[in-house]
């Protein structure tokens, strides 16, 4: 039921682990946030005519806010399933959350085929 | 088979269906259950800051009384120490010379009185063994931890309560025995 490591190791080795696996998790949050989420981009900034500075540091705030709601939901799903079991969490991805994202992609380019 | 309570349910096992093999709608439900609990009342408390309050028929470490004059309440008739079902007692008899009239209320007394409070089980009834009314167990105070097992066999010198009257060991709530 352990994950080895947690057994395996102690003190400041354990925490060297799990501080890389957090720097991991920032990683993942900080790409998903800039290839998904628009990065520094808050909407309808631009049209507000703030001086550059401002909107400079805006963005470093949306980022970083972007980033944080990423690490949360992150830590969320932790707390919520501690421990998906291996094998159903395989049946979930590739029988389940590929398909379905697919299918995402093609409603996707159906709409945009049908607007324009 | 009876069930035993009025809670008994009958689980049968039965194929899930395609939305329940998802386990996306029970991954969301329980998330939204998480959620729910960081916006509630947490029920631990910081321990070694806050503390809860005990209990009132809480038993704690015992406490040797003294009466009202100073003098040890203990006559070492070793009744605690027969009734203890840990066997946790242990103590030595001496005669209480003339000159100690103020320090022993009777004419015999502990030379040495000690509880293995490894072997404890704050069961209480060396309180109710008691005829003198001397052993009570605290309602306020723990045992704490220790390094080592030595230390865990208390002396009069921790038990006794102190001769100071303001220092004294309130143990009412226990004597009246309203619970
Ligand atoms: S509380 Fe119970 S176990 Fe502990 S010393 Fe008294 S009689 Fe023995
Ligand atoms: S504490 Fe009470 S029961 Fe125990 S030896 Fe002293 S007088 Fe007797």
């Amino acid at each position: 039921m352990l994950g080895g490591y947690h057994t395996e190791y102690s003190s400041m080795k354990l925490g060297f682990y799990l501080f890389s696996e957090y720097i991991n998790m920032f990683v993942a949050s900080a790409v998903m946030a800039t290839l998904y989420f628009g990065g520094y981009h808050l909407p309808f900034i631009s049209g507000l005519n703030l001086p550059h500075n401002l909107i400079a540091m805006i963005g470093v705030a949306a980022l970083f806010i972007k980033i944080f709601l990423f690490m949360f939901f992150f830590m969320w799903v932790r707390w919520t399933i501690p421990r998906f079991r291996y094998d159903q969490l395989m049946n979930l991805g590739w029988k389940i959350l590929i398909p379905l994202s697919i299918l995402n992609l093609l409603i996707t380019g159906l709409v945009i085929l049908l607007v324009k | 088979m009876e069930p035993l309570t009025s809670r008994a349910q009958v689980v049968e096992k039965k194929k899930m269906n395609l939305w329940e093999r998802m386990y996306l709608p029970a991954i969301v439900g329980g998330m939204a259950i998480t959620l729910k609990h960081l916006f509630k009342k947490k029920v631990t408390v910081k321990y070694p800051e806050q503390k809860r309050e005990f209990s009132k028929v809480w038993r704690g470490q015992h406490v040797l009384k003294r009466d009202d004059n100073g003098a040890e309440r203990c006559t070492a008739c070793g009744l605690c120490a027969l009734a203890c079902p840990a066997e946790a007692i242990t103590m030595d008899a001496a005669e209480r010379k003339p000159s100690e009239k103020n320090l022993y209320r009777e004419e015999k007394y502990a030379a040495r009185y000690e509880i293995d409070m490894l072997r404890c089980i704050f069961c209480g009834l060396c309180e109710d063994a008691c005829p003198k009314e001397a052993i009570f167990l605290r309602d306020d105070k723990i045992v704490m931890s220790e390094f080592g097992r030595k230390p865990f066999v208390y002396g009069k010198d921790i038990l006794v309560e102190p001769m100071d009257p303001t220092k004294r060991i309130d143990i009412s709530a226990r004597q009246k025995k309203t619970f």
